[in-house]
């Protein structure tokens, strides 16, 4: 009776073991001819039907060369993720090719840190990845390092992503940040603008406006206020991170006594074309810059409109972190629902607008539009992709693609959100500070403290746009009448003489 | 809308409908003018004209005359030599075609008209930019522009074609024969204004409308030759010229 019942399972596992090589050769005959649409779910069913490791390999490569083939890079990256997950050996012949192929598909849609980090738990002999995937490889593993805050061994894997690769500007980025974070200003310098430098195309615009924005802050950080600002105004108007130099480069101009500028900056981030974007800070800088300047009545009315501005937002916010921590895909909706979907923020819409404008955002963004793409070109396959049950294991893939970009999106926001309250509470403290010290008669010791820099960067006279005034400039002057002009924002520039008298300090320039 | 600076109401009724902000560009520094505004902008000038030379072509139209249209085209060269004052130097010619009417008054009612008919005319003016300012359209775009003020001197030519002479079977003296026509110059005052729209860092639009105010001897129109009329008079050429500009 046993024997009988072997004999029928090894007839079985025959006929099954033919089928699949028989699906194997019928689809690889069809993708040679290009038609991938009907390859695909022979290769699947060749898949679901293999016997050995080598079909399923063998069909696992031809079904995501054919999804790929076919336009469906996320669906084909999960086949291409199995493989090489699996990681190089004798027994894994598809793996360099498979990992050459996930490098090439993150390059046109990014993958999603998750996916990568995934792929890459085995550990894998540098060695044994193929040439192509070598900057793919070692720009995530370096990035996975950095996130852990494993900066020596996210310099090792990062420094070996060789020019050339497409992720070789990131890793560069990366590099800067880390030798900044060790001290070693040069090194960021130069990392830096080898990143700007060879980040080329449209799509890395917002990759050398960072490194610009890194650039300006190593400077910042070394007193070399006149660079720093250099590298502020290399930040474009219409970009996110224009309100961002503009903030930080106020900051500079405090620094270094150009107290108008600061306020100019200021005017500019206090327009009403920028209601909704969260710069709490500049009201305290603009009250201590007041106050630098002795106009006491000006200092209480920033500070007043500081918690006018921003009362309403502790409860709520406090309100929204504890009804989205269980589950953080709801609250990637809700930024998500204010950012395209036109919904109010109310009292929290800054900090929603301002966590809208992230990477971590716009990742998880782009991940679940090109998702949603797929699936919609999924419905239009022919029926034997339903028929082999393919589009169902797509779909379900996809499905779960989007929610977990949406779920870790969602975590980093809410951390965001948690770091954005405890920043307010800090803010709002320091501005019973302010208050108080005047109150107390202690303006003198408050000044004292907010003695600024002695930097020979105050010789210099800065007009709008951070830009230093050259010697016969033809300048333009518009005056501020209390009607904002688009064209006008980020040229203003205050014209406050300081009312310290005598004893104060130098008068503002 | 929001303007400063004199010529502003002028600027108001040309401005309806656009947002606009206007500025006085006279010689003492703008710093010094703004120094009781708060909050200023200060960048540097969209269009310098400096040190730089205009060339332009208009296409000009005489506006006044009621019985004929006078059409020219006028090339001019204008030096800047600082942003308000600049010296140009222009030179026109065309032609001109009767109006309905002249024909009519001369069909129906045997009336012939005596014209002056400009031909051509050339002039050296200095120009003074006292506003320079900016619109806003409803589309976001801004168009910046400046208002100029113009005066100088120059020659007009005026076409005398004797048209208006009665001739052959109509005329009393059937030898009466009309003069041959010819064109004749006059010393020429000219004033004016207009603006320019800078539409990228050196081309502008222009238009201007002008004042060509000249004396002529009314013995130059004359049929009779041999008893014209003495004395002078005057005329006036109200020119609109709307062209562009190149600035090098």
């Amino acid at each position: 009776m046993l024997s009988k019942l072997n004999q029928i399972l090894v007839f079985v596992f025959l006929a099954c073991s033919s089928i699949a090589v028989a699906d194997l050769r019928q689809a690889e005959a069809l993708m040679v001819k290009k038609d991938y649409m009907n390859a695909a779910p022979i290769f699947y069913q060749a898949y679901s039907l293999a016997r050995t490791q080598m079909e399923r390999s063998r069909a696992e490569l031809g079904l995501a060369r054919t999804l790929e083939a076919a336009g469906l890079e996320y669906s084909a990256s999960k086949y291409f993720s199995l493989i090489a997950r699996r990681g190089p050996g004798p027994g894994n012949p598809f793996f360099a090719e498979s990992l050459d192929a996930l490098g090439r598909i993150n390059d046109r849609v990014s993958l999603g840190r998750s996916h990568v980090v995934q792929l890459f738990q085995k550990e894998v002999d540098p060695s044994q990845v193929p040439g192509k995937a070598r900057g793919f490889y070692f720009y995530f593993k370096g990035i996975e390092a950095f996130d852990r805050k494993q900066y020596d061994k996210a310099q090792e894997f990062l420094t070996r992503v060789t020019a050339g690769s497409i992720d070789y500007p990131k890793a560069q980025f990366h590099l800067g940040v880390i030798a900044n974070l060790n001290g070693d200003s040069a090194r960021a310098v130069s990392a830096f603008e080898r990143a700007i430098s060879e980040a080329k195309g449209p799509e890395s615009s917002f990759l050398k406006e960072q490194a610009n924005l890194n650039l300006a802050r190593v400077y910042y950080e070394k007193k070399d206020f006149r660079k720093s600002m250099r590298y502020y105004a290399e930040i474009p108007r219409r970009s996110d991170n224009w309100l961002q130099a503009m903030f930080e480069s106020s900051w500079a101009f405090f620094l270094i006594q150009k107290f108008n500028n600061t306020l100019g900056n200021i005017h500019t981030l206090h327009s009403p074309f920028f209601e909704n974007r969260f710069f709490p800070e500049t009201y305290i800088l603009q009250s201590i810059t007041f106050l630098r300047l002795c106009r006491f009545t000006q200092v209480k009315k920033s500070l007043s409109e500081f918690r006018e501005r921003y009362k309403g937002i502790f409860r709520s916010l406090s309100q929204t972190i504890n009804e989205n921590q269980q589950e953080p895909a709801k609250f990637y909706s809700l930024v998500k629902n204010y950012r395209v979907g036109g919904r109010d923020g109310g009292d929290i819409a800054p900090i929603l607008d301002s966590l809208s404008r992230t990477d971590t955002y716009r990742d998880a963004s782009y991940t679940i539009a090109a998702a949603d793409s797929e699936t919609s070109k999924l419905s239009r396959a022919p029926s034997s992709w339903r028929s082999t049950g393919l589009i169902d294991e797509l779909n379900d893939f996809l499905s779960k693609k989007k929610f977990a970009a949406a779920n870790d999106s969602g975590k980093r926001m809410l951390n965001n959100a948690r770091n954005s309250y405890s920043y307010l509470q800090d803010l709002s403290n320091q501005t019973r500070f302010i208050n108080l010290d005047m109150q107390l008669g202690k303006i003198d010791k408050l000044r004292g403290e907010l003695n600024v820099t002695q930097s020979n960067d105050r010789t210099v006279n800065f007009i709008g746009g951070l830009q230093e005034l050259e010697v016969g400039q033809d300048l333009e002057y518009w005056p501020f009448e209390g009607e904002y002009w688009e064209d006008e924002l980020g040229g203003y520039v205050y014209n406050l003489d300081s009312k310290c008298g005598a004893s104060g300090s130098a008068k503002s320039k | 809308m929001k303007v400063s600076g004199p010529f502003v109401k002028f600027m108001v009724a040309a401005l309806v409908g656009s947002q606009c902000l206007a500025t006085y560009a006279g010689a003492e520094s703008q710093d010094d003018r703004f120094k009781d505004v708060e909050i200023r902008v200060i960048r540097p000038k969209y269009f310098t004209k400096r040190n730089r030379f205009e060339l332009g072509a208009d296409f000009s139209i005489v506006s006044n005359q009621t019985f004929i249209y006078s059409y020219l085209l006028t090339g001019n060269a204008t030096y800047h030599f600082t942003e308000a004052w600049a010296f140009e130097g222009a030179g026109s010619y065309g032609f001109s075609i009767d109006k309905a009417d002249k024909r009519d008054l001369d069909a129906k009612f045997s009336i012939k008209t005596e014209i002056l008919r400009t031909k051509y005319m050339m002039d050296g003016a200095l120009l003074w930019s006292p506003i320079y300012g900016k619109y806003q359209l409803a589309s976001g775009r801004l168009i910046y522009f400046d208002t100029f003020l113009i005066g100088g001197l120059g020659m007009s030519g005026v076409e005398y074609k004797y048209d208006n002479c009665d001739t052959g079977t109509n005329s009393n003296n059937p030898t009466y024969v009309a003069p041959s026509p010819q064109s004749k110059s006059y010393l020429t005052a000219i004033g004016g204004l207009g603006q320019r729209y800078f539409i990228n860092s050196s081309t502008s639009l222009k238009w201007s409308v002008r004042n060509h105010y000249f004396q002529y001897s009314k013995a130059d129109g004359a049929c009779d030759k041999a008893n014209p009329p003495q004395g002078t008079d005057t005329n006036q050429n109200i020119v609109i010229q709307l062209g562009a500009s190149k600035f090098f």
